[in-house]
């Protein structure tokens, strides 16, 4: 057994450990983080991709004492975007995290969601280091982390379309980390269990086209 | 629910779907507390006799709870029946061997249980495996069909001799005498390895227990939680009331998840026998092996024609691999495609099921694209045989001439004559470039699935409206992830004209389904989609009788608009669904029949056909191998208000498939790597060694006008994206391959086995320059080994 100390999504936490853990297992089975997801053990998918000190890393392939000291961020870290940005990270990362998130929904980049978060981290981390990049550059950072449903350009479309919105932001709107809840795509639909606005997006089109085209 | 965990980013979902998953979880996500924690050993031979099994050592360690081998628990369970579900014909000759969960005395493909360890963590079930001891005597693997079927070939089962597991025949006309007046006998075998699907996540189940009730729960990775109850019941011998089956959320999008797992089976009995919850989940090397599908499939393929192109007759013998035993799962596929746009008046098709010791394969045999695939890529070959133009030949061909739109379109997109002018001036320089095509017909599926069932599949559903105005879908579609649920929702509300706010969809589970349904792959919008429509406007016909009993008028005066009835004659009245639904709970008169229960997927209506032209233009590169694609045009005339956004993506799909993706049947592979082998990589084009892909060109002409929402003919286009993006991956497939083979014909190289990476387009290149074979002589039963992927 071992001590561990390390942030994770912006809370502290410190316990006794067995040394050979991995960091994934950690997040999943003591922290309750699922979304960082178990895909090949291997080092191959990218799906357990998580943010360690705000770069990407495979937690599958990492021992959770290796994160001692530092900070590990999750998809799960953008909840806390509700209350204001979250201490350890930077305000950019909230900023693009969400950003991302938004853009994933509407392309709909999202089909069954296993390898979701981890393209989502891959994302940040690539612009947070390369805040315009080209679409091969964003193919390179992405080729890690696989989908499983093939939908790869889907992806690729998301993350080009995150960049021009980021873009289009002043950089004091960008460090108060307000991409999208601030002006919401106005959805008519949103009602007490309306359903996601990219799903709604995708019918509406198909049965207003299809009344169209009936009547 | 956490702002952006897994539940808000992840799943394009309806409320109702949030609500019930709350997450996009995972079997293993579920594990209650006190959970025993599972771990299989497997065998790490492809075919072994197991001469000892010791777990004595295992039962020490710490942390474990149980260890069972095979032989321990072979009393407890039945054999994994098949098939599980009535689906197409059996074929005629058909073997079933025997097969329990955990192997009892033989060992018959790399990966399958030997033993099984229940402990409280994970980690202490993987480090009991280390101190179970196992003794075995190899036997003879047989690793694909030429192997099987080798005369002197080891038996994988003693009750299937000579290795056949199956043979389905299909025939018209008569082949014999139509190949008796043609003037060419062009014959080819084809191999067209699909990709392995080891890219899913790897399954897990979960299994709880409720002892009062002396029943489970299972959240397995699957598609057909139907399904998977049947088979486990018979398994296990738990009735099948006692055993409710859930989908957890995502799991994938390929078959693999339809077949019900044999670790489903071993968390239920390990949770019977101990009376815990049990959890089990594949790490990735272990669900590799398992998660192999047919990927060896040998097509023979051989045509007859005039000399003018008038094609007399096909005969299509595939020979598949369905691996050590036969998966539960119904031998879908093996119904044959039709045979695409063309008038062929003799063809003889026949499809032999071969057991060999690879892990089982959820499929049986080729399906659709397998069969356009061989039927595409000989008519290319007759082509060049008989010197026409493909497009030519494929026009003196068509079965109605109006399949001609299509390709016509699609030939003007890529401005086909200007193309091969150009492959005619590069025919000698060392980049040359290559014209392929595919022309498809292809039924709706609504309509292909009643050609191939009596009984209509599909998911089933029911609607309901509630006294409290909630709508109530109950669907036998699982929730996978793909967001289906979300547009039931919509189509429903769409449909009976009320908030959708209003509706909830209950996804599948067992105990609620309205009834068995067969989620089809990538089918399950499409099907769960038209029966969810069709309750939906049940519902409105079923209330019209008490509607006009409430308004004190006659039928034909009613009408139904915006979720309630009126009628002509007095406009300001009217009667909502909700307030019929509410009515007999306050005991005023009228019973509205305002639920429909079991409506699946039926096709009794029909709309006729999709064409589909699609045009490949590559550049080869002869030195290095390296495949570009230059332009690529798809044209359909799907009469469907979808965009083309599908297509576009399917294409590029299928190009990846083309060109990218990999088997484990590189000749340089040592031969065991087919079981246990390299990932396969299914994606499309990734960004490392990415071939040049332009967007392709994508056209829809106009088709049909689809039926009117209410008329009572549901329009089955109306959900076909899915759909739409799979068909259009399938067909390109062939379209670049003949486009390849275009571009290296006068190299003298004959064939190709996708994918055409630039190692094997190379290693073709030197083949064919190394043998300058002279034009063979086709004859009767002869057939050419391909060039390139075997030395």
């Amino acid at each position: 057994m071992a001590v561990l100390n390390l942030t994770v999504d912006g809370v502290r936490y410190d316990d006794y450990i067995e040394e050979r853990t991995l960091l994934v297992h950690l997040l999943r089975d003591r922290l309750g983080k699922v979304s960082t997801r178990v895909g090949c053990d291997t080092n191959e998918c990218g799906a357990c991709t998580v943010l360690v000190d705000g770069r990407a890393v495979r937690s599958c392939s990492m021992l959770a004492l290796q994160a001692d000291g530092r900070t590990v961020t999750t998809v799960d870290s953008a909840s806390h975007a509700v209350d204001g940005p979250v201490p350890h990270q930077t305000p950019s990362h909230q900023a693009v995290l969400e950003a991302l998130a938004q853009t994933f929904r509407r392309h709909r980049a999202t089909p069954c969601g296993f390898c979701t978060p981890g393209m989502l981290l891959s994302a940040v981390d690539l612009l947070s280091e390369c805040p315009v990049p080209t679409e091969d550059e964003v193919r390179d950072a992405l080729a890690g982390t696989r989908c499983r449903c093939g939908d790869e350009h889907t992806v690729v479309r998301a993350v080009l379309s995150a960049v021009t919105e980021l873009r289009g932001l002043t950089p004091a709107e960008r460090s108060r980390g307000t991409t999208s809840r601030d002006a919401p795509p106005p959805d008519p639909n949103q009602g007490e269990s309306a359903t996601d606005s990219a799903a709604t997006a995708r019918t509406d089109h198909t049965l207003a086209g299809h009344r169209g085209a009936a009547s | 629910m956490t702002g952006l965990s897994a539940s808000s980013v992840t799943l394009p979902v309806a409320d109702a779907e949030r609500q019930y998953l709350d997450a996009t979880r995972r079997g293993e996500d579920l594990a209650p507390p006190g959970t025993l924690h599972l771990a299989i050993l497997r065998s790490p031979y492809a075919h072994a006799r197991l001469a000892r099994v010791d777990v004595e050592g295992a039962r020490d360690c710490p942390g474990v709870v149980a260890v069972h081998t095979g032989a321990e628990l072979a009393e407890e369970w039945t054999t994994v029946p098949f098939p599980a579900e009535p689906g197409p014909p059996v074929p005629a000759e058909l073997r079933v061997p025997p097969r329990l969960p955990i192997a009892v005395d033989t060992v018959r493909f790399v990966g399958e249980p030997v033993a099984v360890v229940a402990a409280t963590s994970g980690y202490a079930a993987v480090d009991a495996l280390d101190a179970i001891e196992i003794d075995y005597e190899p036997l003879p693997p047989i690793r694909d069909v030429e192997e099987a079927l080798a005369p002197d070939a080891p038996s994988v089962h003693d009750s299937a001799p000579g290795n056949r597991c199956f043979l389905h025949r299909q025939a018209h006309g008569h082949y014999e005498s139509a190949r008796e007046h043609a003037d060419v006998v062009l014959a080819r075998q084809l191999r067209h390895p699909w990709p392995l699907a080891t890219d899913d996540p790897p399954p897990s189940v979960v299994v709880d227990v409720d002892d009062a009730h002396g029943t489970y729960t299972v959240w397995s990775d699957t598609r057909d939680p139907d399904q998977v109850r049947d088979v486990l019941a018979h398994i296990t011998g738990v009735p099948v009331t006692g055993l409710r089956v859930l989908t957890p959320g995502p799991v994938g999008t390929r078959d693999p998840a339809a077949e019900p797992y044999a670790e489903d089976a071993v968390a239920l009995l390990l949770a019977r026998k101990l009376g815990r919850p049990t959890t089990w989940s594949a790490t990735g090397g272990e669900a590799r092996p398992r998660d192999a599908r047919h990927d060896d499939l040998v097509q023979e393929v051989e045509i007859c024609a005039r000399r003018d192109g008038t094609i007399l007759g096909l005969r299509l013998h595939q020979l598949v691999a369905v691996g050590a035993y036969l998966s539960p799962v119904s031998p879908r596929g093996l119904g044959f495609a039709e045979l695409g746009p063309y008038l062929v008046d003799a063809h003889e098709l026949r499809c032999t099921g071969v057991f060999t010791t690879t892990p089982p394969t959820t499929r049986l045999g080729p399906d659709t694209a397998a069969a356009t695939f061989a039927i595409e890529r000989i008519i290319d070959e007759l082509a060049a045989e008989l010197g026409l133009d493909p497009v030519v030949l494929r026009r003196r061909n068509w079965a109605e001439p109006r399949f001609d739109a299509v390709t016509t379109r699609a030939l003007e997109l890529v401005d086909y004559d200007e193309l091969r002018r150009r492959r005619r001036d590069q025919e000698s320089s060392a980049v040359r470039l290559g014209i392929g095509l595919t022309t498809t017909t292809r039924r709706r599926p609504t309509d292909a699935r009643r050609q191939s069932s009596e009984r209509p599949e599909g998911p089933s559903a029911s609607v309901r409206v509630l006294p409290t105005g909630r709508v109530e879908v109950v669907t036998a579609a699982a929730a996978f992830g793909h967001g289906h649920l979300a547009t039931f929702a919509r189509v429903v509300a769409d449909t009976l004209e009320v908030p959708l706010q209003d509706v909830r969809v209950v996804p599948a589970d067992t105990p609620h389904s309205p009834a068995p349904g067969s989620a089809s792959d990538a089918r399950m919008l499409v099907l769960g989609g038209m029966a969810v429509l069709r309750a939906s406007e049940r519902v409105i016909e079923g209330a019209r009788s008490a509607a006009a009993r409430t308004l004190g008028c006659r039928l034909e005066e009613l009408r139904y608009g915006r979720g309630a009835f009126h009628t002509r004659r007095a406009p300001h009245r009217s009667v909502s669904l909700r307030a019929l639904a509410t009515t007999p709970l306050t005991g005023h008169g009228v019973a509205p029949d305002v639920a429909t229960d079991k409506e699946p997927v039926d096709a009794d209506h029909t709309t006729g056909d999709v064409h589909a032209a699609h045009v490949a233009a590559v550049e080869v590169d002869t030195e290095t191998g390296v495949v570009d694609v230059l332009t690529y045009a798809v044209v359909d005339d799907t009469d469907t208000p979808l965009g083309l956004t599908a297509v576009r993506d399917g294409v590029i799909l299928g190009i990846g498939r083309a060109l990218v993706g990999t088997s484990g049947q590189d000749a340089e592979s040592p031969a065991d790597l087919r079981c246990c082998g390299p990932p396969g990589i299914v994606e499309g084009p990734a960004a490392t060694a990415r071939p040049a892909v332009p967007e392709p060109l994508a056209e829809r002409l106009g088709g049909e006008a689809p039926p009117e929402v209410g008329s009572g003919r549901p329009n089955p286009v109306l959900l076909e994206e899915a759909d739409q993006r799979r068909a259009a991956a399938l067909t390109a497939v062939p379209a670049v391959v003949n486009a390849v083979a275009d571009a290296l014909r006068p190299l003298g190289v004959r064939d190709l086995v996708p994918p055409c990476t630039p190692d094997r387009v190379w290693r073709a290149i030197q083949a064919a320059r190394a043998d300058q074979s002279p034009s063979p002589v086709p004859g009767r039963g002869e057939t050419e080994g391909e060039v390139g992927d075997r030395p």
